[in-house]
Order: C-alpha cells, then structure tokens, then sequence
C-alpha cells in the first residue's frame, strides 16, 4: 500500500502494512518482561535497538500497523549519525540521506547570511543528513524485525497504566481483544499525545509560540545543491517566512508561515497550497513541473515534563518534551533521549549499576531540553517575532546584515548541537578539566575523529564503557592494560583502548596508530593521558596524566548513580 | 570601530530592544527609537562616527 495524504498513493515511499500477531498473553501464558516499550516510532525504535545491543530484551507496542505518515523530522545531525554508527546502521543512512553543510539566509530576496556548520575532512560524519522520517523509521524497524531481541507487537494500543514497586501494568486493546503486560520498566516514547503520560495524570509545562507554518512536500527535479534555505519578508509570501530543505527522491520540504488572522481550515485547502507554492517556486526560479506529496500545519511549543522519570517508567521523545522545529532538534534530541535512557536501564536490569543511575536520566536529558529551548526559542523568536518590538529588532538586524558583518551572526539557525553533561551527577573529577585546552571536556560526547580513510575512533569504541590511554610509547603500564581488573568488571564491560603515535600490537588490547596526530591533536593528550568513556560516548571524567584511583572512584560513582562510595 | 559588543551582547541588545519598543507602545516608539538614538550619540561623543552610522542605516533601506 502506498499513500501521501489522506490515503492518496505517495510519490516515493511503499508505506508497508504489517500483521497483527497473537501475544502469548492472548494464548494463556503470561510473564514480566524486562522493558516494555509504548510507540514504535524512530525514538522507541532506537530504544529497542540500543537495549538489544546492550543484550536486553524489549517489547514494543504501536497501535499502528505500518511507520508514520510523512516526512515530517528530516534532519539527522552529526551527533544522532554517531548514535546510528553505535547501532551499526550509520552506513545504511549514509547511502539514502543527502548530507549538507550550508545554508543562505535571504531578506527581501537579497542574500544576508551564509550559514556553514563545522566540518573538516577528520569528521567522519557531516554536520546535517536530510531523509524523510518514513526513510529513518523504516531503516530503524527493518533492524528491528531481524532482531530476536525485540518483540514488536503492531495494532496494540495502551489503555491504562498501573505501577507499583515491583512492576508496571499495562493494558492493551488488539484487534483479537484486550490484554494486561507486565513489565520490569516502561519506555513511553508515545510521541506528542502520549497516552502513558495521560494515564499518569502528568502534563507538559511550557510556553506556545506566535506563527504558524505550513509544511508541504513537492516532487520536483532540481540541480540545486542540499542546503538550508531561509526567506525573511520574501516578495512571494511579504512579512512572512520560509524555509526550504531538499529531501532524497527530489522531495523538497516548504515551510511556509501563514498570516495570524487567515482561516486555517482555508489555507489548508489544496487549491490554496498549490497556489502558495507556486509563487515560492516562481520566486527561486525554479520552473520545472512539480507535484504536491504532502503537507500538514505546524505551531512552535516549548513544553516539557518536569521529570522524565517516574519511578519505572521513563519518558523518551517527544512524549516527554516538545521543542520548536527551527534548529532540528525534535528527532535528535529524542534519539540522544533514547540512547541515554537505555544503556542505563541495561546496566540497571543487569545489575551492574544501582537504580539511583536511572534517576541521573532526568536530570541529564531534562536538562539538555532546556538547553535546547534558550536556543530554539531564540530562533523560534527570530523566525516568527512574537511581538512588535521583537518584528522591529529583527528586521533591523536582516535589513542592517545586508551591508554589514557584525548583525549576521544573531541570523544563526542555531543547529542542534549534542548537549554536555556539565552539571550531571555522572561527571566527576571536573578540575581535571583545567589540564586541558582543548579536547572534549567531562560530560561531552567525543569527537569522532578519522583513523585513517576508512575507519574512525566510533570504530574502536566498546559496547560498555571505554578508556582511551594515549601513550607515546610501546611500554604501557600494566595496571592500564588490565584496568578492567581494578574495576571489577569483565574484560567485555570495559574496552581499553591504546592510542600511539607507533605502530605496533599488543595481545588481545585494541592499539590505534594515530600516524596523523589527529587524535593527540584533537584531544590535547599527552603521553599518559586519559579518557573515560561512558557507553553512550559521553565523557565521564579525563585526566591529562592517569590517575588509577580517580578512574576507579569514577566509574563507581557512575555505578552508583552519581553517589560516592 | 574598535569597541564593538560581543555575540552574546548583541543577543541581549536585541531582546532589550524589542521588549523596551513593546513598553513604549505603538503610538510611541518612533518618539522612543528617536530619543534612544539620540542619547546613544551624545554618549558616543563623536560626531564623525554617529555620521557614519547614519549612513550605514540609510542603506539598504
């Protein structure tokens, strides 16, 4: 089956139906499961995955029977790129998405910024990919279906939900009946209406923004190159905005902001899209033929939980936070969300961290979507000015970035950057930090730097935690080749990793021949120093000399949730 | 010009700006940017460069 709007068939994408399927719990058996995930959309998906990876089994619940309609979140930043490269699916989104690294801003047609994110040939990945959320969901549940890990139960609709101190119940309706499922934990990754949250009686608190925009999708054949363009007070929509994104499949993304007081029942007439469109198309001077794939009406929101856990069950994505699209932080922010969240609850169920360490979950991601709204709602403000005074000063600064520098930075989209956990119980040692530079500091994701032409250090990185000694020499001290030792942990739950500016091999330990300097460099190491990775490839703690004692105090204290020994 | 405000500084100016235009209300923002601007000249005590920016905002009108 194939469909774009109201099930009329889609260009480009096979929307594929999938069966409903019996659950034991409909069979007559029952048993509790470890996770129970509710929403199989690209946040729960991700879930699943990175919980299979950690070796947990999960549950997931859609009340769907195939992915979400429309392209809707279309880009993926460099930092999710690296949460797919941890789930061995970065090549496949790689080979369908349109990477970028520019944009334009535009002021009354006249050229006013030139946007271009960081991006050298020692990034493995680009800053920006382009795909279609259908794309992503499908590339995400394709791993999904080939996992035995990860049961995923599609038509299974959650209804109530109950928890006590030793599990959560969940009701389900399905097409064959109802049924209750009991879980360890639960993920609600039911999106922007999650019912799970309603269940609870929790809301989302936040703010609402003036504008609205529509979002429409075309098929249309153009050399124009991937990147991000942004009209203010175009002479084909006056006053208002418009962003445009190319999409894989020639799909291009039109956003464009409608007037405050126009009928929205009216512009959303197909007539008047096409009509809409049209004279954004005539404006850019594209003239080729087009067709209308999609489209659907947004409004900017800041609104989150004020806690992202509540006892077992955690909140992931949008069912947890909703932010403003400017600055394409929605999906990424929920993968971020859902890779913190599960490697937690793994190492929790598996009993190697204390339940206080899913209580850092809030704290860390709650604590990025705030972050996320400073920004977004600058942009939020930028692109659609809430008042008179903010329409004024916005206009003066695009008007005034016409001949001069100095405005043009506060035209910055502000692109959705990974968050760092400066403040998290889980960082420890942050006078260490002073030692350096430069270098990712505690609580920062690392820099993906390039090996070599094919591999980069994601490639090294282990499934647990990970220690990256920088030696300068062939002679390492024992105590770092067998720190696993000291840490109580099995040699598969810490991967220590030697990175030389040598060439040589040690017996079952991974050596990195850094023979570019690219990653003393980047990390401003010296001989003997070191890094502590956690699993999700945020940096716990570094010292720019070993320190054995500190390295174990802070991995405990990570293993205890923040808590000293 | 040497002294010029940092990006963060510019971002304050911006929001400074725009909620002191929506105090001053429709009716009297002309009379508020004018006596704003004003005031910003005799503390930028220098004729040359308040000519200058004179000209830099008349472009691009």
């Amino acid at each position: 089956m194939v469909r774009s709007k109201d099930g009329q068939q889609s260009l480009y994408f096979d929307y594929r139906e999938y069966d409903f399927e019996k659950p034991e719990e409909l069979q007559g058996k029952s048993s509790q499961h470890s996770v129970v995930i509710v929403g199989a959309g690209p946040v729960g998906l991700t879930a699943a995955l990175e919980l299979a990876r950690h070796g947990i089994k999960s549950v997931l619940l859609d009340d769907k029977n195939t992915v979400n309609e429309g392209s809707r979140a279309i880009c993926i930043a460099r930092h999710s790129m690296e949460c797919l490269h941890q789930l061995g699916l970065a090549k496949k989104f790689e080979d369908k998405s349109l990477p970028w690294t520019h944009g334009s801003s535009f002021y009354r047609d006249r050229l006013v910024y030139r946007l271009e994110m960081p991006h050298s040939e020692a990034d493995k990945y680009y800053p920006m990919y382009n795909l279609q959320q259908q794309y992503i969901e499908q590339l995400l549940l394709d791993e999904v279906i080939a996992s035995d890990m990860i049961e995923l139960r599609w038509q299974s609709k959650v209804c109530d939900v109950e928890q006590n101190e030793n599990a959560v119940s969940l009701r389900v309706e399905t097409p064959a009946g109802d049924y209750s499922i009991r879980s360890d934990y639960v993920l609600a990754a039911d999106g922007a209406r999650s019912i799970v949250r309603h269940q609870l009686g929790l809301k989302l608190e936040g703010d609402a923004y003036e504008g609205r925009y529509v979002i429409a999708d075309i098929q249309m054949k153009s050399d124009f190159p991937t990147e991000r363009r942004a009209f203010f007070d175009p002479s084909s929509n006056p006053g208002l905005t418009i962003l445009i994104h190319k999409q894989p499949q020639n799909i291009w993304r039109i956003d464009y902001q409608i007037e405050d007081d126009v009928d929205t029942d009216e512009e959303l007439k197909e007539e008047n899209i096409r009509a809409r469109i049209a004279a954004v198309l005539t404006m850019i001077g594209e003239t080729t033929e087009w067709k209308l794939e999609w489209w659907s009406l947004y409004k900017a929101y800041t609104l989150a939980l004020d806690n992202y856990r509540h006892n077992r069950i955690l909140f992931i994505g949008d069912a947890a936070h909703l932010v403003p699209i400017f600055g394409v932080r929605g999906l990424n922010s929920g993968i971020a969300d859902a890779m913190n969240a599960a490697w937690k609850l793994a190492y929790v169920i598996q009993g190697q961290a204390q339940d206080a360490l899913l209580d850092t979950y809030s704290p860390e991601r709650r604590g990025a979507t705030l972050d996320v709204f400073e920004n977004a709602s600058k942009s939020t403000k930028f692109m659609t000015p809430p008042t008179r005074g903010h329409r004024l000063m916005r206009d003066a600064v695009l008007s005034l970035s016409i001949s001069n520098e100095f405005s043009r930075p506060l035209i910055n989209p502000r692109q959705s950057q990974p968050y760092t956990y400066i403040d998290s119980p889980l960082t420890s040692y942050r006078n260490r930090d002073a030692e350096f530079e430069h270098g990712p500091g505690t609580g920062a994701p690392i820099l993906n730097s390039r090996i070599n032409d094919t591999d980069c250090l994601l490639d090294y990185i282990g499934l647990g935690f990970s220690g990256l000694y920088f030696s300068d020499s062939e002679l390492i001290d024992p105590v770092v080749l067998k720190i696993q030792d000291k840490l109580g942990v099995k040699e598969e739950g810490f991967t220590i990793i030697i990175i030389t500016k040598h060439s040589f091999s040690l017996e079952n330990i991974v050596v990195v021949h850094d023979r570019r300097d690219e990653l003393f460099s980047s990390y401003d190491a010296e001989n003997g120093s070191f890094y502590l990775i956690r699993p999700d490839r945020h940096v716990s703690a570094r010292w720019k000399n070993i320190n054995i004692d500190e390295v174990v105090h802070s991995f405990n204290q990570t293993m205890n949730g923040g808590k000293s020994e | 010009m040497s002294n010029q405000l940092s990006e963060e500084d510019l971002e304050k100016a911006l929001e400074m700006l725009a909620v002191a235009i929506n105090e001053a209300g429709s009716e009297k923002e002309m009379l508020f940017l004018s006596k704003l601007c004003f005031v910003l000249a005799n503390e930028l005590a220098d004729i040359d460069l308040l000519e200058n920016a004179i000209n830099k905002v008349n472009a691009d009108l």
